[in-house]
């Protein structure tokens, strides 16, 4: 879909439809950056990623508009509902984009070319979007197709002249060629898709491993993976919870109780889904946006997120330097394996303090499932006032006197 | 000019599922029944935005649109400048 959050908004609000339209985050929360843009705005230069005072000095008059996700999901489903009408094998790739295997509805609904036409205008018609459409025999090309011509149009890749229409394209406008990638191939003298197909497989290999000889299957048409059923079920591989404080964080001791915050819920989500973790990973931004990333295992697979924030932390002081304040701090759970799986422990494990936390987190969260997420929490969550509304306590729960 | 009006519709549900609205108040309180639902199908509402089921409705002799977005219902006012 074109242009998605901005188009949403224009369809919502037509009266700004034929203005310079940008869909930017809180700029009180710090997320004030351009999410999304409309075309008009894109013609002054706006890009996704600029801050909103940048997307200003290059277009004044352009409208800033809240972003509003529930909304955005709901455009999506309806979209994704239209699709299957048609067959049953979508497979999302972000909020606004599907791939569609209609292999078998050529019989019943037409080509590939005539249903990406029946599909531009029902979105149109029904939803107020437009949409992008690229016609292959693989989704690598698929997705190729739907960018090399926006907004509102179909592009058809064929299998036996897909040289001629791409591969004089630039190496990056394929899907796995990001910035960094696009640098190597640059290096290696590769500008072209067509130079990348034709590029000896031991260079790639040696320059970039396997992804190099996979990039070149792509640009050779030789992608053949499926398209996932709707139905399909993903394996969670993670779990994650990040935030951009609302002030930057200057020390160990905030970034600690910062770290407990972000790992308060990984309990109750590892329950739910009958898994515990063996590692973490930590994801830190300063406030110059230059980030890092680091993982380690944890002592043992646990579920309690006491323990989980304890290594993160530990992790945290161990790894980062303060040459700047901190901005940003993400943890993710990793490497998930079913709660029944057997491990085995260390002598020097203190399991009767893990068995008690367990118990703690477990009954903090039938506490909150009964009476609501602000009824209980660690004192040290009291006044953090680099966390957003919403995420810090400023007084004690209210006592005895409440009726439930 | 045109304004999206969210109105309270009287609508029948039948045992399988479709819902069709039969009379509706404006914003002043007048009550104007449906004569007859010629269309509907789903669509985008270019004029005042927003989406969902679109009735085209007879009311008083005059065409004229009704959309049921999620649960709510609106039509498309035409503001006359005096």
């Amino acid at each position: 879909m074109n242009n998605f959050f901005a188009s949403v908004e224009c369809t919502r609000n037509p009266s700004i439809k034929d203005k310079p339209v940008a869909v930017c985050g809180s700029v009180e929360d710090r997320h004030g950056i351009v999410l999304a843009k409309n075309y008009i705005a894109k013609a002054y230069g706006v890009k996704t990623g600029d801050t909103v005072w940048q997307a200003k000095m290059k277009c004044p008059d352009i409208v800033i508009a809240d972003p509003h996700y529930e909304l955005y999901m709901k455009y999506s489903k309806m979209a994704r509902k239209i699709y299957s009408e048609y067959t049953d094998k979508i497979e999302p790739f972000g909020i606004d984009e599907c791939w569609l295997d209609v292999t078998s509805c050529k019989d019943t609904d037409g080509d590939g070319k005539t249903i990406a036409d029946i599909l531009r205008e029902r979105i149109k018609y029904e939803l107020g979007l437009t949409i992008s459409v690229g016609v292959s025999f693989n989704k690598i090309f698929a997705k190729l197709g739907s960018d090399m011509k926006k907004p509102d149009a179909v592009t058809v890749i064929p299998e036996d002249s897909f040289k001629e229409k791409i591969w004089d394209l630039p190496a990056d406008s394929l899907l796995g060629v990001g910035r960094r990638t696009s640098n190597t191939l640059k290096f290696l003298g590769i500008d072209t898709i067509g130079q990348l197909a034709k590029c000896p497989d031991e260079v790639l290999k040696r320059k970039m491993g396997i992804v190099g000889t996979r990039l070149k299957m792509y640009a050779n048409g030789l992608d053949t993976s499926d398209v996932t059923q709707s139905d399909y079920v993903y394996p969670v591989k993670s779990i994650g919870c990040g935030l951009t404080f609302r002030e930057d964080i200057q020390n160990n001791r905030d970034a600690a109780v910062a770290i407990s915050k972000l790992c308060e819920d990984f309990g109750s989500r590892l329950r739910e889904l009958k898994k515990v973790a063996k590692g973490i990973s930590l994801f830190v931004r300063d406030n110059n946006l230059n980030w890092k990333e680091w993982q380690t295992s944890l002592p043992y697979p646990t579920s309690v997120p006491k323990t989980i924030a304890d290594e993160a932390t530990k992790l945290f002081i161990s790894k980062y330097k303060w040459e700047k304040p901190v901005r940003t701090i993400t943890v993710r759970v990793i490497r998930l394996i079913s709660e029944d799986e057997p491990f085995q422990i260390s002598f020097f494990d203190n399991v009767q303090s893990e068995i008690k936390n367990e118990k703690l987190d477990s009954t903090m969260e039938l506490l909150k499932n009964r009476f609501g997420d602000r009824i209980i929490h660690p004192a040290s969550f009291m006044n953090m006032g680099y966390m957003p509304d919403g995420m810090t306590f400023s007084a004690l729960p209210a006592g005895g006197n409440q009726h439930v | 000019m045109t304004r999206k009006v969210y109105v309270k519709v009287n609508a029948s549900f039948s045992p399988d599922g479709v819902v069709l609205p039969r009379s509706f108040y404006w914003t002043d309180g007048h009550l104007y029944k449906i004569d007859s639902i010629t269309d509907a199908r789903m669509a985008a509402s270019k004029k005042v935005g927003g989406c969902g089921m679109r009735y085209t409705i007879s009311v008083n002799g005059r065409d004229s649109y009704i959309f049921r977005e999620d649960d709510r219902w609106f039509v498309e006012e035409k503001e006359t400048s005096c």
